[in-house]
Protein backbone atom coordinates (compact mmCIF):
# COMPACT_ATOMS: atom_id res chain seq x y z
CA UNK A 1 0.00 0.00 0.00
CA UNK A 2 1.30 3.75 -0.90
CA UNK A 3 2.76 5.51 1.91
CA UNK A 4 -0.09 8.05 2.89
CA UNK A 5 -0.14 12.35 2.73
CA UNK A 6 -0.82 14.27 5.48
CA UNK A 7 -4.33 14.84 3.96
CA UNK A 8 -4.64 10.57 3.96
CA UNK A 9 -3.83 10.69 7.44
CA UNK A 10 -5.94 12.94 8.70
CA UNK A 11 -8.94 11.18 6.71
CA UNK A 12 -7.99 7.56 8.31
CA UNK A 13 -7.98 9.43 11.74
CA UNK A 14 -12.07 10.00 10.89
CA UNK A 15 -12.45 6.74 10.22
CA UNK A 16 -12.23 6.12 14.00
CA UNK A 17 -14.15 5.74 16.61
CA UNK A 18 -11.52 7.36 19.05
CA UNK A 19 -13.45 8.26 22.45
CA UNK A 20 -11.90 11.49 23.97
CA UNK A 21 -12.50 13.86 26.42
CA UNK A 22 -11.29 17.33 26.98
CA UNK A 23 -12.85 20.19 29.64
CA UNK A 24 -15.47 18.01 30.48
CA UNK A 25 -17.47 16.59 27.38
CA UNK A 26 -16.57 14.34 24.64
CA UNK A 27 -14.70 15.67 21.67
CA UNK A 28 -16.84 15.03 18.63
CA UNK A 29 -14.75 15.40 15.25
CA UNK A 30 -11.98 15.75 16.61
CA UNK A 31 -9.50 16.42 13.95
CA UNK A 32 -11.41 19.85 13.51
CA UNK A 33 -11.47 20.20 17.27
CA UNK A 34 -8.49 23.41 17.93
CA UNK A 35 -7.57 21.93 20.79
CA UNK A 36 -5.88 18.91 19.16
CA UNK A 37 -5.66 20.75 15.68
CA UNK A 38 -1.98 21.55 16.19
CA UNK A 39 -1.36 18.31 17.49
CA UNK A 40 -2.40 16.60 14.00
CA UNK A 41 -1.08 19.13 12.10
CA UNK A 42 2.39 18.19 13.71
CA UNK A 43 1.61 14.60 13.24
CA UNK A 44 0.73 15.09 9.31
CA UNK A 45 3.68 16.92 8.48
CA UNK A 46 6.04 13.29 8.89
CA UNK A 47 2.97 11.82 6.50
CA UNK A 48 3.51 14.98 3.85
CA UNK A 49 7.63 14.59 4.36
CA UNK A 50 7.71 10.98 2.67
CA UNK A 51 6.42 12.70 -0.84
CA UNK A 52 8.76 15.49 -0.82
CA UNK A 53 12.06 14.62 -2.50
CA UNK A 54 13.91 17.20 -0.19
CA UNK A 55 13.20 15.15 3.08
CA UNK A 56 12.63 11.38 1.88
CA UNK A 57 15.96 10.61 2.73
CA UNK A 58 15.51 10.77 6.02
CA UNK A 59 11.66 10.34 6.54
CA UNK A 60 11.64 7.27 4.32
CA UNK A 61 13.42 3.72 3.84
CA UNK A 62 13.50 0.50 2.74
CA UNK A 63 11.48 -2.42 4.95
CA UNK A 64 13.73 -5.41 6.03
CA UNK A 65 10.23 -7.53 6.14
CA UNK A 66 8.65 -6.90 3.02
CA UNK A 67 11.30 -4.45 1.04
CA UNK A 68 8.92 -1.80 0.20
CA UNK A 69 9.35 1.85 0.71
CA UNK A 70 8.37 2.62 4.24
CA UNK A 71 7.76 5.76 6.70
CA UNK A 72 11.55 5.66 8.41
CA UNK A 73 8.84 5.63 11.75
CA UNK A 74 8.08 2.09 11.28
CA UNK A 75 11.40 1.16 10.49
CA UNK A 76 13.26 -1.71 13.06
CA UNK A 77 16.94 -0.13 12.62
CA UNK A 78 19.37 -2.60 10.36
CA UNK A 79 22.60 -0.54 10.91
CA UNK A 80 24.45 2.42 12.64
CA UNK A 81 24.05 4.40 9.98
CA UNK A 82 20.25 4.32 10.45
CA UNK A 83 20.48 5.07 14.02
CA UNK A 84 22.32 7.95 12.80
CA UNK A 85 19.76 9.06 10.05
CA UNK A 86 17.07 8.63 12.63
CA UNK A 87 18.43 11.53 14.64
CA UNK A 88 18.79 14.02 11.62
CA UNK A 89 15.34 12.63 10.40
CA UNK A 90 13.99 14.14 14.15
CA UNK A 91 15.91 17.05 14.23
CA UNK A 92 14.94 18.32 10.55
CA UNK A 93 11.33 17.87 11.36
CA UNK A 94 11.76 19.80 14.47
CA UNK A 95 13.14 22.34 13.04
CA UNK A 96 9.92 22.72 10.25
CA UNK A 97 7.17 22.34 13.52
CA UNK A 98 9.11 23.74 16.04
CA UNK A 99 7.16 20.94 18.52
CA UNK A 100 7.06 17.50 19.00
CA UNK A 101 5.15 15.30 15.79
CA UNK A 102 4.92 12.31 18.41
CA UNK A 103 5.43 9.43 16.12
CA UNK A 104 9.01 8.50 17.50
CA UNK A 105 7.21 7.37 20.77
CA UNK A 106 5.80 4.42 18.88
CA UNK A 107 8.73 4.03 16.63
CA UNK A 108 11.00 3.30 19.56
CA UNK A 109 8.84 0.71 21.03
CA UNK A 110 8.70 -1.24 17.62
CA UNK A 111 12.46 -1.35 17.90
CA UNK A 112 12.26 -2.18 21.52
CA UNK A 113 9.97 -5.22 21.09
CA UNK A 114 11.77 -6.39 17.98
CA UNK A 115 14.47 -7.54 19.69
CA UNK A 116 13.13 -7.89 23.20
CA UNK A 117 10.57 -10.51 21.60
CA UNK A 118 13.36 -12.99 19.84
CA UNK A 119 15.48 -13.01 22.90
CA UNK A 120 12.10 -13.83 25.07
CA UNK A 121 11.78 -17.00 22.28
CA UNK A 122 15.26 -17.86 22.06
CA UNK A 123 15.10 -18.06 25.92
CA UNK A 124 11.85 -19.47 26.36
CA UNK A 125 10.78 -21.14 23.61
CA UNK A 126 7.48 -18.74 23.18
CA UNK A 127 6.61 -17.30 19.58
CA UNK A 128 6.29 -13.65 20.46
CA UNK A 129 8.66 -12.77 17.58
CA UNK A 130 7.02 -14.02 14.34
CA UNK A 131 3.53 -12.79 15.72
CA UNK A 132 5.23 -9.46 16.82
CA UNK A 133 6.49 -9.43 13.08
CA UNK A 134 3.27 -9.59 11.75
CA UNK A 135 1.81 -6.84 13.46
CA UNK A 136 4.98 -4.44 12.32
CA UNK A 137 4.17 -5.54 8.64
CA UNK A 138 0.80 -4.33 9.42
CA UNK A 139 1.43 -1.58 10.74
CA UNK A 140 4.00 -0.59 7.94
CA UNK A 141 2.14 -1.85 4.76
CA UNK A 142 -0.88 0.52 6.59
CA UNK A 143 1.43 3.56 7.31
CA UNK A 144 0.20 3.69 10.56
CA UNK A 145 0.73 5.83 13.60
CA UNK A 146 1.31 3.50 16.76
CA UNK A 147 1.60 5.61 20.45
CA UNK A 148 4.69 3.95 22.21
CA UNK A 149 2.09 3.46 25.69
CA UNK A 150 4.53 2.49 28.58
CA UNK A 151 3.92 5.46 31.46
CA UNK A 152 2.05 3.94 34.16
CA UNK A 153 -0.08 6.22 36.67
CA UNK A 154 2.40 4.34 39.09
CA UNK A 155 0.67 5.64 42.34
CA UNK A 156 2.67 4.61 45.12
CA UNK A 157 5.91 5.10 44.01
CA UNK A 158 7.75 3.21 47.14
CA UNK A 159 5.65 0.20 46.33
CA UNK A 160 5.93 -2.08 43.56
CA UNK A 161 2.94 -2.92 41.32
CA UNK A 162 1.95 -5.58 43.32
CA UNK A 163 2.34 -3.93 46.25
CA UNK A 164 -0.50 -0.98 45.48
CA UNK A 165 -3.27 -0.65 46.80
CA UNK A 166 -4.97 0.07 44.22
CA UNK A 167 -4.27 -2.51 41.66
CA UNK A 168 -4.63 -0.92 38.97
CA UNK A 169 -1.59 1.84 38.85
CA UNK A 170 -0.28 -0.10 36.88
CA UNK A 171 -1.62 -2.04 33.96
CA UNK A 172 -2.13 -5.71 33.84
CA UNK A 173 -3.63 -8.74 32.84
CA UNK A 174 -6.83 -9.77 34.68
CA UNK A 175 -8.07 -12.59 32.63
CA UNK A 176 -7.00 -14.81 29.69
CA UNK A 177 -8.92 -17.44 27.36
CA UNK A 178 -8.32 -18.95 24.69
CA UNK A 179 -9.31 -15.98 22.56
CA UNK A 180 -6.90 -13.33 23.97
CA UNK A 181 -6.19 -11.56 27.25
CA UNK A 182 -8.52 -8.92 29.36
CA UNK A 183 -6.29 -6.26 30.56
CA UNK A 184 -7.09 -3.17 32.95
CA UNK A 185 -5.44 -0.28 34.14
CA UNK A 186 -4.39 3.27 32.65
CA UNK A 187 -1.32 4.84 30.53
CA UNK A 188 -0.10 8.13 31.74
CA UNK A 189 1.15 10.71 29.72
CA UNK A 190 0.68 9.20 26.35
CA UNK A 191 2.11 11.47 23.62
CA UNK A 192 0.01 11.75 20.66
CA UNK A 193 -2.35 8.79 21.33
CA UNK A 194 -5.55 10.83 20.44
CA UNK A 195 -4.52 11.21 16.83
CA UNK A 196 -2.34 7.68 16.39
CA UNK A 197 -4.02 4.60 15.05
CA UNK A 198 -2.88 1.95 17.43
CA UNK A 199 -1.32 2.12 20.71
CA UNK A 200 1.75 -0.32 22.12
CA UNK A 201 1.11 -1.36 25.70
CA UNK A 202 4.76 -2.05 27.59
CA UNK A 203 5.30 -2.26 31.33
CA UNK A 204 6.79 0.36 32.54
CA UNK A 205 9.54 -0.75 35.35
CA UNK A 206 11.57 -4.02 36.23
CA UNK A 207 8.86 -6.73 37.15
CA UNK A 208 9.82 -9.84 39.37
CA UNK A 209 7.91 -13.04 39.90
CA UNK A 210 4.73 -11.25 42.23
CA UNK A 211 4.87 -8.98 39.49
CA UNK A 212 3.98 -10.90 36.52
CA UNK A 213 0.38 -10.17 35.73
CA UNK A 214 1.68 -6.74 35.13
CA UNK A 215 4.34 -8.44 32.42
CA UNK A 216 2.00 -7.38 29.58
CA UNK A 217 3.52 -6.29 25.74
CA UNK A 218 0.16 -5.67 23.35
CA UNK A 219 -1.11 -3.79 20.56
CA UNK A 220 -4.57 -2.20 20.04
CA UNK A 221 -6.42 0.04 18.13
CA UNK A 222 -6.50 3.31 19.86
CA UNK A 223 -10.49 3.37 19.70
CA UNK A 224 -10.92 -0.95 20.88
CA UNK A 225 -13.82 -0.84 23.31
CA UNK A 226 -12.73 0.02 26.93
CA UNK A 227 -10.40 2.37 25.63
CA UNK A 228 -10.65 6.19 26.84
CA UNK A 229 -8.54 8.90 26.47
CA UNK A 230 -8.20 11.98 29.18
CA UNK A 231 -6.90 15.47 27.05
CA UNK A 232 -4.42 17.09 29.05
CA UNK A 233 -4.63 21.03 29.60
CA UNK A 234 -0.91 22.59 28.75
CA UNK A 235 -0.76 26.37 29.46
CA UNK A 236 -2.07 28.66 27.20
CA UNK A 237 -4.21 25.60 25.80
CA UNK A 238 -6.98 28.25 25.80
CA UNK A 239 -5.40 30.61 23.43
CA UNK A 240 -6.18 28.03 20.63
CA UNK A 241 -9.52 28.54 21.22
CA UNK A 242 -9.78 32.15 20.92
CA UNK A 243 -7.17 33.06 17.59
CA UNK A 244 -3.70 32.80 16.36
CA UNK A 245 -0.66 35.35 17.53
CA UNK A 246 -1.37 34.58 20.95
CA UNK A 247 -0.76 31.10 20.86
CA UNK A 248 3.10 31.60 19.29
CA UNK A 249 2.98 28.38 17.35
CA UNK A 250 -0.72 28.66 15.97
CA UNK A 251 0.09 25.98 13.51
CA UNK A 252 1.90 23.10 15.23
CA UNK A 253 0.98 23.99 19.05
CA UNK A 254 3.27 22.74 21.87
CA UNK A 255 4.66 19.50 22.82
CA UNK A 256 2.86 16.66 21.41
CA UNK A 257 -0.45 16.63 22.95
CA UNK A 258 -0.64 14.18 25.78
CA UNK A 259 -3.37 12.18 27.37
CA UNK A 260 -4.27 9.72 30.13
CA UNK A 261 -5.20 6.84 28.46
CA UNK A 262 -8.17 4.19 30.45
CA UNK A 263 -8.30 0.91 29.38
CA UNK A 264 -11.16 -0.83 31.08
CA UNK A 265 -10.94 -4.65 30.83
CA UNK A 266 -10.03 -4.30 26.95
CA UNK A 267 -9.43 -7.49 25.15
CA UNK A 268 -6.51 -8.09 22.96
CA UNK A 269 -6.55 -11.20 20.87
CA UNK A 270 -3.51 -13.57 21.32
CA UNK A 271 -1.83 -12.48 17.66
CA UNK A 272 -1.57 -8.84 19.30
CA UNK A 273 0.05 -10.06 22.31
CA UNK A 274 3.94 -9.67 23.05
CA UNK A 275 4.86 -10.44 26.37
CA UNK A 276 2.30 -11.92 28.84
CA UNK A 277 3.78 -13.41 32.51
CA UNK A 278 7.57 -13.13 30.94
CA UNK A 279 8.47 -10.94 33.83
CA UNK A 280 12.28 -11.74 33.79
CA UNK A 281 12.24 -9.83 30.20
CA UNK A 282 9.90 -6.73 31.49
CA UNK A 283 13.81 -4.87 32.26
CA UNK A 284 14.78 -5.64 29.34
CA UNK A 285 12.26 -4.03 27.23
CA UNK A 286 12.10 -0.71 29.38
CA UNK A 287 15.60 -0.55 29.12
CA UNK A 288 16.08 -0.75 25.53
CA UNK A 289 12.72 1.43 24.69
CA UNK A 290 14.30 4.12 27.39
CA UNK A 291 17.34 4.33 25.65
CA UNK A 292 16.46 4.54 21.64
CA UNK A 293 13.78 7.57 23.43
CA UNK A 294 16.76 9.16 24.92
CA UNK A 295 18.46 9.20 21.82
CA UNK A 296 15.88 11.00 20.01
CA UNK A 297 16.33 13.88 22.49
CA UNK A 298 19.70 15.83 20.78
CA UNK A 299 17.74 15.41 17.62
CA UNK A 300 14.35 16.61 18.15
CA UNK A 301 15.49 19.07 21.19
CA UNK A 302 18.34 20.33 19.17
CA UNK A 303 15.96 20.48 16.08
CA UNK A 304 13.23 22.82 18.55
CA UNK A 305 16.09 24.62 19.65
CA UNK A 306 17.33 25.62 16.57
CA UNK A 307 13.95 27.52 16.26
CA UNK A 308 14.21 29.16 19.55
CA UNK A 309 17.85 30.38 18.61
CA UNK A 310 16.51 32.01 15.19
CA UNK A 311 13.95 33.30 17.12
CA UNK A 312 15.89 34.55 20.00
CA UNK A 313 18.60 36.34 17.23
CA UNK A 314 15.71 37.83 15.40
CA UNK A 315 14.24 39.55 18.95
CA UNK A 316 17.27 40.88 19.52
CA UNK A 317 17.59 42.78 15.78
CA UNK A 318 14.06 43.75 16.21
CA UNK A 319 14.81 45.14 19.65
CA UNK A 320 17.98 47.21 17.99
CA UNK A 321 20.95 45.12 20.15
CA UNK A 322 21.93 42.32 17.73
CA UNK A 323 25.21 43.24 17.93
CA UNK A 324 26.01 44.19 21.49
CA UNK A 325 28.99 41.74 22.24
CA UNK A 326 26.90 40.24 25.18
CA UNK A 327 23.63 39.29 22.90
CA UNK A 328 26.36 38.00 20.73
CA UNK A 329 27.61 35.90 23.59
CA UNK A 330 24.18 34.37 25.00
CA UNK A 331 23.50 33.35 21.46
CA UNK A 332 26.92 31.36 20.80
CA UNK A 333 25.98 29.91 24.54
CA UNK A 334 22.66 28.86 22.82
CA UNK A 335 24.36 27.39 19.53
CA UNK A 336 26.70 25.55 22.09
CA UNK A 337 24.14 24.10 24.63
CA UNK A 338 22.42 22.91 21.76
CA UNK A 339 25.00 21.35 19.42
CA UNK A 340 26.34 19.55 22.41
CA UNK A 341 22.92 17.98 22.65
CA UNK A 342 22.90 17.06 18.96
CA UNK A 343 26.78 15.89 19.03
CA UNK A 344 25.37 13.83 21.83
CA UNK A 345 22.57 11.64 19.95
CA UNK A 346 24.89 11.27 16.81
CA UNK A 347 27.63 9.69 19.29
CA UNK A 348 25.26 6.88 20.92
CA UNK A 349 23.69 6.27 16.99
CA UNK A 350 27.47 6.16 15.37
CA UNK A 351 28.52 3.49 18.48
CA UNK A 352 25.38 1.95 17.70
CA UNK A 353 25.73 -2.25 17.81
CA UNK A 354 23.72 -5.27 16.60
CA UNK A 355 21.24 -7.13 19.00
CA UNK A 356 20.65 -10.74 18.84
CA UNK A 357 17.64 -10.24 16.54
CA UNK A 358 20.29 -8.39 14.20
CA UNK A 359 18.52 -5.04 14.82
CA UNK A 360 20.48 -2.25 15.78
CA UNK A 361 20.86 -1.09 18.94
CA UNK A 362 22.23 2.75 20.73
CA UNK A 363 25.15 2.84 23.15
CA UNK A 364 22.71 3.31 26.12
CA UNK A 365 25.31 4.96 28.11
CA UNK A 366 25.56 8.01 25.40
CA UNK A 367 21.96 7.88 24.79
CA UNK A 368 21.49 8.51 28.78
CA UNK A 369 23.89 11.51 28.87
CA UNK A 370 22.05 12.79 26.00
CA UNK A 371 19.28 12.84 27.85
CA UNK A 372 20.45 13.96 31.12
CA UNK A 373 21.87 16.96 29.32
CA UNK A 374 18.60 17.88 28.26
CA UNK A 375 17.17 18.09 31.31
CA UNK A 376 19.53 20.92 32.03
CA UNK A 377 20.55 22.43 29.02
CA UNK A 378 17.08 23.08 27.14
CA UNK A 379 16.45 25.57 30.67
CA UNK A 380 19.39 27.30 30.07
CA UNK A 381 18.71 27.86 26.15
CA UNK A 382 15.46 28.76 26.92
CA UNK A 383 16.66 31.49 30.53
CA UNK A 384 19.20 32.57 27.58
CA UNK A 385 16.22 33.15 25.35
CA UNK A 386 13.81 35.45 28.04
CA UNK A 387 17.27 37.27 28.94
CA UNK A 388 17.72 38.44 25.02
CA UNK A 389 14.66 38.92 23.89
CA UNK A 390 13.45 40.91 26.94
CA UNK A 391 10.21 41.09 29.47
CA UNK A 392 8.10 42.28 26.72
CA UNK A 393 7.58 38.79 25.94
CA UNK A 394 5.80 38.31 29.48
CA UNK A 395 3.32 41.67 28.94
CA UNK A 396 1.87 41.61 25.37
CA UNK A 397 -1.58 42.44 25.29
CA UNK A 398 -3.47 40.29 23.65
CA UNK A 399 -4.26 39.93 20.33
CA UNK A 400 -8.00 41.60 19.97
CA UNK A 401 -6.18 44.44 22.08
CA UNK A 402 -3.53 44.54 19.15
CA UNK A 403 -6.50 44.52 16.40
CA UNK A 404 -9.09 46.29 18.42
CA UNK A 405 -10.60 49.99 16.68
CA UNK A 406 -9.91 52.02 19.52
CA UNK A 407 -6.82 50.96 21.57
CA UNK A 408 -5.01 49.16 18.89
CA UNK A 409 -2.83 51.91 17.75
CA UNK A 410 -1.33 52.40 21.40
CA UNK A 411 -0.08 48.46 21.22
CA UNK A 412 0.51 49.48 17.45
CA UNK A 413 2.89 52.42 19.29
CA UNK A 414 4.54 51.53 21.81
CA UNK A 415 5.00 47.91 21.18
CA UNK A 416 7.42 48.94 18.64
CA UNK A 417 11.26 48.68 18.49
CA UNK A 418 13.41 49.40 15.85
CA UNK A 419 12.57 50.83 12.25
CA UNK A 420 12.40 48.72 9.54
CA UNK A 421 9.80 46.23 11.93
CA UNK A 422 6.56 45.96 12.12
CA UNK A 423 5.09 45.98 15.34
CA UNK A 424 3.09 42.64 14.69
CA UNK A 425 6.44 40.17 13.59
CA UNK A 426 8.03 41.94 16.90
CA UNK A 427 4.69 40.54 18.68
CA UNK A 428 4.67 37.09 16.34
CA UNK A 429 7.84 36.51 17.68
CA UNK A 430 8.04 37.32 21.14
CA UNK A 431 4.97 35.25 21.88
CA UNK A 432 6.66 32.46 19.73
CA UNK A 433 9.54 32.62 22.07
CA UNK A 434 6.70 32.89 25.09
CA UNK A 435 5.23 29.88 24.05
CA UNK A 436 8.14 27.42 22.92
CA UNK A 437 10.14 28.04 25.97
CA UNK A 438 7.10 27.71 29.01
CA UNK A 439 6.43 25.65 31.50
CA UNK A 440 4.66 22.67 29.50
CA UNK A 441 7.64 22.55 27.44
CA UNK A 442 10.11 22.76 29.66
CA UNK A 443 8.23 20.15 31.78
CA UNK A 444 8.32 17.78 28.58
CA UNK A 445 12.37 18.68 28.26
CA UNK A 446 12.71 17.58 32.32
CA UNK A 447 10.54 14.31 31.93
CA UNK A 448 10.02 12.83 28.80
CA UNK A 449 11.84 9.52 27.52
CA UNK A 450 12.58 9.43 31.93
CA UNK A 451 12.98 11.39 34.67
CA UNK A 452 16.44 12.48 35.63
CA UNK A 453 17.18 10.36 38.14
CA UNK A 454 16.41 7.31 35.40
CA UNK A 455 19.51 8.55 33.80
CA UNK A 456 21.77 8.63 36.24
CA UNK A 457 21.64 5.42 37.90
CA UNK A 458 21.84 3.91 34.12
CA UNK A 459 25.01 6.44 33.85
CA UNK A 460 25.94 4.57 37.24
CA UNK A 461 25.39 1.03 35.61
CA UNK A 462 26.99 1.49 32.58
CA UNK A 463 29.14 3.97 33.99
CA UNK A 464 32.26 1.28 33.82
CA UNK A 465 33.71 2.52 37.48
CA UNK A 466 35.33 -0.41 38.09
CA UNK A 467 37.68 0.01 34.79
CA UNK A 468 38.20 3.55 36.29
CA UNK A 469 39.09 2.42 39.53
CA UNK A 470 42.11 0.26 37.88
CA UNK A 471 43.27 2.82 35.79
CA UNK A 472 43.34 4.86 38.49
CA UNK A 473 45.72 2.34 40.60
CA UNK A 474 47.65 1.65 37.84
CA UNK A 475 48.92 5.38 37.73
CA UNK A 476 49.22 5.61 41.33
CA UNK A 477 51.27 2.53 41.85
CA UNK A 478 48.74 1.24 44.01
CA UNK A 479 49.44 -2.39 44.45
CA UNK A 480 46.21 -4.91 43.81
CA UNK B 1 15.91 15.73 -24.23
CA UNK B 2 18.53 15.69 -21.30
CA UNK B 3 17.35 13.52 -18.19
CA UNK B 4 19.28 14.39 -15.08
CA UNK B 5 18.33 12.89 -12.01
CA UNK B 6 18.32 15.28 -8.60
CA UNK B 7 18.88 13.12 -5.36
CA UNK B 8 18.48 15.09 -2.49
CA UNK B 9 19.91 14.53 1.52
CA UNK B 10 17.35 14.46 4.20
CA UNK B 11 18.23 18.79 4.82
CA UNK B 12 18.15 18.09 8.35
CA UNK B 13 20.44 21.43 8.95
CA UNK B 14 21.22 22.94 5.56
CA UNK B 15 23.87 25.59 5.54
CA UNK B 16 22.82 25.63 1.95
CA UNK B 17 19.36 26.17 -0.15
CA UNK B 18 19.62 22.97 -2.38
CA UNK B 19 16.13 23.51 -3.56
CA UNK B 20 17.39 26.89 -4.45
CA UNK B 21 20.27 25.35 -6.52
CA UNK B 22 18.11 23.29 -8.55
CA UNK B 23 15.72 25.78 -8.90
CA UNK B 24 18.79 28.47 -10.77
CA UNK B 25 19.72 24.82 -12.79
CA UNK B 26 15.97 24.45 -14.07
CA UNK B 27 15.94 28.24 -15.30
CA UNK B 28 19.24 27.98 -16.88
CA UNK B 29 18.74 24.71 -18.63
CA UNK B 30 15.29 24.65 -19.72
CA UNK B 31 15.56 21.85 -22.22
CA UNK B 32 16.90 19.64 -19.67
CA UNK B 33 14.87 17.37 -17.65
CA UNK B 34 15.06 17.07 -14.24
CA UNK B 35 13.57 13.96 -12.37
CA UNK B 36 13.80 13.15 -9.10
CA UNK B 37 12.91 9.39 -7.36
CA UNK B 38 13.95 7.83 -11.13
CA UNK B 39 17.34 6.59 -11.50
CA UNK B 40 17.02 4.52 -14.98
CA UNK B 41 17.69 6.35 -18.17
CA UNK B 42 19.62 9.48 -17.01
CA UNK B 43 22.04 11.78 -18.48
CA UNK B 44 23.97 12.52 -15.53
CA UNK B 45 22.81 12.51 -11.44
CA UNK B 46 23.56 15.20 -9.54
CA UNK B 47 23.13 14.77 -5.22
CA UNK B 48 22.41 17.82 -3.27
CA UNK B 49 23.57 17.55 0.79
CA UNK B 50 22.85 20.31 2.47
CA UNK B 51 26.40 19.90 4.36
CA UNK B 52 29.52 18.79 3.67
CA UNK B 53 28.73 15.55 5.78
CA UNK B 54 27.07 14.60 2.33
CA UNK B 55 25.10 12.00 3.73
CA UNK B 56 22.57 11.83 0.96
CA UNK B 57 22.35 7.90 0.61
CA UNK B 58 23.66 7.11 -2.93
CA UNK B 59 21.49 5.38 -5.44
CA UNK B 60 22.74 1.80 -7.03
CA UNK B 61 23.68 3.41 -10.65
CA UNK B 62 25.88 1.93 -12.79
CA UNK B 63 28.00 3.93 -15.84
CA UNK B 64 26.60 7.52 -14.67
CA UNK B 65 28.23 10.97 -14.36
CA UNK B 66 27.28 12.41 -11.11
CA UNK B 67 28.13 15.87 -9.91
CA UNK B 68 28.28 15.75 -6.07
CA UNK B 69 27.01 18.79 -3.98
CA UNK B 70 27.34 18.76 -0.73
CA UNK B 71 27.21 22.68 1.49
CA UNK B 72 29.63 24.73 -0.01
CA UNK B 73 31.26 22.43 -1.74
CA UNK B 74 30.75 20.69 -5.30
CA UNK B 75 32.99 17.73 -5.76
CA UNK B 76 34.94 18.16 -2.49
CA UNK B 77 36.27 21.45 -3.66
CA UNK B 78 35.05 24.86 -1.57
CA UNK B 79 33.37 27.87 -3.19
CA UNK B 80 31.70 30.83 -2.60
CA UNK B 81 27.84 30.66 -2.48
CA UNK B 82 28.26 32.95 -6.06
CA UNK B 83 30.74 30.91 -7.53
CA UNK B 84 28.77 27.45 -6.31
CA UNK B 85 26.10 28.45 -8.86
CA UNK B 86 28.68 29.13 -11.62
CA UNK B 87 30.39 26.18 -11.38
CA UNK B 88 27.61 24.14 -10.59
CA UNK B 89 26.06 25.43 -14.15
CA UNK B 90 30.17 24.48 -15.82
CA UNK B 91 30.16 21.26 -14.44
CA UNK B 92 26.61 20.33 -15.76
CA UNK B 93 27.92 21.15 -18.80
CA UNK B 94 31.26 19.70 -18.57
CA UNK B 95 29.70 16.61 -17.99
CA UNK B 96 28.45 16.56 -21.32
CA UNK B 97 25.44 15.76 -20.09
Amino acid sequence: MALKTGKDYVESLKQLNTEIWAFGERIENFTENPLLKPHINAAAVTYDMAHDPQFEDLVTVTSHLTGEKISRFTHIHQSAEDLVKKVKMLRMIAQRTGTCFQRCVGFDALNALYSTTYEMDEELGTNYHQRFKEHLKYLQQNDLMSAGSMTDPKGDRGQRPSQQSDPDMYVRVVEKNDKGIIIRGAKAHQTGIVNSHEMLIMPTVALNEEDKDYAVACALPVDAEGVKHIFGRQMNDERRLEGDIDCGNAKYGIVGGEALTILEDVFVPWEKVFMCGESQFAGMLVERFASYHRQNYGGCKTGVSDVIIGATALAADYNGVAKASHVKDKVIEMIHLAETLYGGSIACSSEGRPTSAGSYFVDPLLANVVKQNVTRFIYEICRLSHDVAGGYIATIPSEQDFKHPEIGKYVEKYFKARDGVSTEDRIRIGRLIENMTGGTALVESMHGAGSPQAQRVMLLRQGNLKHKTELAKNLAGINK
Amino acid sequence: MMVIGVKFCGNCNPEINTMELLSMLKETFPHYCFVTGSYSGLSCLIIFSGCQVDCATRPQIQGVPIISVAGYTIDKVKFMWEDLTNQLVKRLEGKNC
